[in-house]
């Protein structure tokens, strides 16, 4: 029983804000979140050392999904940590929210597990639903549901094409589950429904990911929702987005054109978030397209998979999530008094109003734009290096060439945050638990940089367990 | 080939035509509820597919796989008007042309 731990504990943070919500409990909800994200990020730890399978073979617990389940659990608990400052959303919905939250966290979690098409496409819809309307919890009136619209068609499209993708695989194969379809595929792989089927369906986990050319919703959704909604969009979908396609790209390596227009939409959407970065004002619109652009990092490592690829993208991935928890941290923070983005004008003189953040954001971004010697750096340096083992040297060029242009936008936050100065900005300053985490992030983001090893070997293992 | 006989292939057909369709529709139709309407044809499709292959393969999976795809298309359908009956109060109205309050 207790390899379905992670998953219960985010079940009964669920089950629990479910009945606060009809005020059958008296505990603060605030604590009660910082509670569940602990006990969920400690119940994944205690996850890593117990495997299984159930129903009926459709959901496996082994080192591969366990290693994102701790990604997941552990970015779920920052998440629940900034979740405590709440100042966008709308304080009658607290409840709720926390509800929506842990129920998303625990789609996540579910379809990272699953190895059936079927349960890995309702456990993706059960993460959806939530974020679709979390989006719209903001004080105020009129962005929000914009925003949400916009979310819930480009969602309900892709949605669409990933089943379609789905019916194709099932047409080739006659199963479902993806132990069947490794062993009946190979002889049809040069079928070309094979490699739609395989396409649609990574475009569906494209739009989780927010690559080009599924990322329209990004900008918008990242500027209208709440910025507490926005760090939990922006970090933990990636990370289940991320670890299905490493699933269905191993699955179907034999495949010529799949790596071809993965590269290519890789280079699109770095190069695409990239020059969209340049000119924003707004903070969370900045973030949106440099999420875009690291969509297309994490793609490389999908070429590259037998390559060292694989490890890579899990590496990144995981990375990508703690440096983009560390930036919204930061935003949350800044947040409160804006109709619809944070103006980047809002950071000036946050050295010298709260030199913690100030020094973590400045960590954060370095390890965005890929500076050493933070994890940022670690991680593209490993994607690189795999994709041109695999052959891919002009994807390794345009990676070089846009790690450049971005250098250029983030050390502009940079520079308002640390050198600027502002005097009536009045950041309330941080309680200490939201500083000691702070501290935290940023040790381990360089850390990270300086000793990958770890971590890159946790995530070689992990892979190892999917290709056995 | 017997031309009144119908195989897999029409119903394929069928089908790619019934998402193209909806694809069309997602792309050009301005009015939000007809934009859900044409998403709902592209899960036809998908749903005509499975259980043609279903049929066809004499495997019962993909007709089980329908009635998954009904109850989650509903609930996606429901969240999406839910949403857009809280835009309607906004703007009093559901063109798409209208949600461009945020640019760039």
């Amino acid at each position: 029983m207790l390899s379905l731990l992670p998953e219960t504990t985010l079940a009964a943070a669920a089950l629990f804000f479910f009945f606060k919500n009809l005020e059958l409990f008296k505990l603060e909800s605030k604590k009660a979140v910082l509670l569940f994200g602990l006990a969920a990020a400690s119940a994944s730890v205690i996850g890593l050392f117990f495997h299984g399978e159930f129903f009926n073979g459709a959901y496996r617990v082994d080192n591969f999904s366990r290693f994102f389940t701790l990604l997941i659990s552990f970015a779920y608990m920052i998440a629940c940590i900034i979740f405590t400052r709440l100042k966008e959303c709308d304080q009658s919905r607290v409840d709720e929210f926390f509800f929506f939250t842990s129920m998303a966290a625990l789609g996540l979690v579910m379809a990272v597990g699953s190895v059936e098409l079927m349960s890995m496409f309702i456990a993706l819809e059960v993460s959806s639903y939530p974020m679709y309307i979390i989006t719209t919890f903001r004080k105020g009136l009129g962005r929000q549901f914009e925003a949400s619209v916009k979310y819930i068609i480009f969602g309900a499209v892709s949605t669409a094409l990933m089943l379609y993708g789905i019916s194709y695989i099932y047409g080739l194969s006659g199963s479902t589950f993806l132990v069947d379809i490794a062993s009946t595929l190979p002889p049809k792989l040069g079928n070309p429904m094979a490699a739609l089927g395989v396409l649609l369906f990574m475009g569906g986990l494209g739009y989780k990911l927010a690559a080009f050319p599924f990322h329209f919703w990004a900008p918008d959704v990242y500027s209208g929702a709440a910025s507490e909604v926005t760090t939990f969009i922006a970090a933990l979908p990636k990370i289940t987005a991320t670890a299905l396609l490493i699933r269905i790209a191993h699955l179907f390596t034999g495949i010529e054109i799949v790596p071809l227009t993965i590269s290519v939409l890789a280079v699109l959407s770095m190069t695409a978030g990239n020059l969209m970065a340049l000119g924003q004002t707004g903070l969370k619109r900045l973030l949106a397209y440099s999420a875009v652009s690291h969509a297309g990092f994490i793609l490389v490592g999908l070429i590259a998979l037998g390559n060292g690829g694989a490890q890579a993208a899990m590496f990144y991935a995981s990375v990508y999530a703690l440096m983009s928890l560390a930036a919204f941290m930061v935003a949350v923070e800044a947040s409160g008094r804006d109709p619809v983005d944070i103006p980047i004008e809002r950071l000036k003189g946050l050295w010298r109003k709260s030199p913690v953040m100030a020094v973590m954001l400045t960590i954060a971004l370095a390890s965005l734009a890929g500076l050493p010697p933070t994890a940022g750096f670690a991680g593209k340096l490993f994607l690189l290096i795999s994709a041109w083992k695999a052959g891919f040297e002009w994807v390794v060029i345009a990676g070089v060439i846009n790690t450049f242009i971005g250098i250029y936008y983030y050390l502009k936050v940079i520079k308002t945050c640390l050198v600027s100065d502002g005097r009536e900005n009045g950041f309330a300053p941080a309680p200490f638990y939201l500083k000691a985490a702070s501290v935290v992030m940023a040790a381990t983001m360089i850390l990270l940089g300086i000793f990958p090893n770890t971590l890159l070997d946790m995530a070689g293992s992990a892979f190892r367990a999917l290709v056995m | 080939m017997d031309i009144t006989t119908v195989t897999l292939n029409h119903y394929i057909a069928l089908s790619v035509l019934l998402f193209g369709l909806g694809t069309l529709g997602v792309l050009v139709r301005r009015n939000t509820l007809l934009i859900f309407m044409s998403i709902e044809l592209m899960m036809n499709a998908v749903n005509l597919m499975l259980v043609a292959f279903s049929h066809y393969k004499a495997d019962l999976s993909g007709q089980v796989m329908v009635l998954f795809i009904y109850a989650v298309a509903a609930g996606e359908v429901a969240v999406g008007l839910a949403i857009l009956i809280a835009l309607f109060r906004h703007l009093k109205n559901v063109d798409i042309n209208n949600f461009n309050i945020m640019k760039g």
